[in-house]
């Protein structure tokens, strides 16, 4: 059976705005259990930050979160899922531009995002195998 | 690396990720020069460095982590994260390469 990426991906992504600052960013990744928004330029996709963004581009480099903006570190050159494109599209554009999380967006308009947990979980189902690691990416983020 | 042990006097005390820095400091309003052990994440869980991939993995579900101290000698000898296992499991899969950790 063929997959599709609306059956793994997480639906109901964290969209900001360029604008909103870093630390905007880091309270609502505190507060929804999150490590992804999507950042919105015109109300159009223009990247994504993550929290590990967050800690390579602005504390390892001295920038101040409070006047960093999302549109100065996210990044660019996005690679995007359709819903309807199959599991094994995901993963070989996870591979071939390694990513670990990709942005799905039905017409024009950002639906979900899929990450390598979610890939890597899905390939034990179809293995047969409930193995640690499908537990584990569906856990808290933040151990 | 989005993992770094924390010592004190070489005991082992904690563990903080890139994500605990995030969500501990930065929604938090604190600066990236306040020492990190009040951000780090105390009562690790070990493995020996001799368990079989399949201890650690049984931790990690066990205690819902996903990075686990390796201990050798009493002593920290390294970190095995849920990635690592990943690639162990299937060293030739599609992530192969992939930074997966």
């Amino acid at each position: 059976m063929t997959r599709k990426v609306r059956e793994i991906m997480s639906a109901a992504p964290v969209c900001m705005a360029a604008s909103e600052s870093v630390s905007a960013a880091a309270r609502a990744m505190k507060e929804r259990g999150i490590g992804t928004v999507l950042v919105l330029s015109g109300g159009q996709l223009s990247g994504l930050v993550t929290d590990r963004d967050i800690t390579i581009r602005v504390l390892a480099e001295n920038r101040d979160p409070g006047t960093t903006c999302l549109g100065d570190i996210c990044s660019g050159e996005l690679a995007v899922l359709s819903p309807d494109d199959d599991v094994a599209t995901a993963t070989r554009i996870v591979r071939d531009r390694a990513v670990r999380r990709l942005p799905v967006i039905a017409d024009g308009t950002p639906v979900g995002v899929v990450s390598i947990g979610d890939l890597a979980s899905d390939q034990d189902q179809d293995q047969d195998q409930r193995s640690a690691r499908s537990e584990i990416s569906a856990a808290r983020p933040d151990r | 690396m989005g993992a770094v042990l924390v010592v004190n006097d070489q005991a082992l005390y904690g563990l903080v990720t890139d994500r605990d820095l995030v969500v501990r400091a930065v929604a938090e309003s604190r600066g990236p020069d306040e020492p990190v052990g009040p951000l780090s994440s105390r009562d690790l869980v070990g493995v020996n460095a001799d368990d079989d991939t399949a201890v650690a993995a049984a931790l990690m579900r066990e205690h819902a982590v996903r990075r686990l101290p390796v201990i050798e000698d009493g002593q920290v000898a390294g970190i095995v994260s849920l990635g690592d296992l990943t690639l162990h499991d299937n060293p030739a899969g599609p992530f192969a390469g992939a930074g997966l950790g």
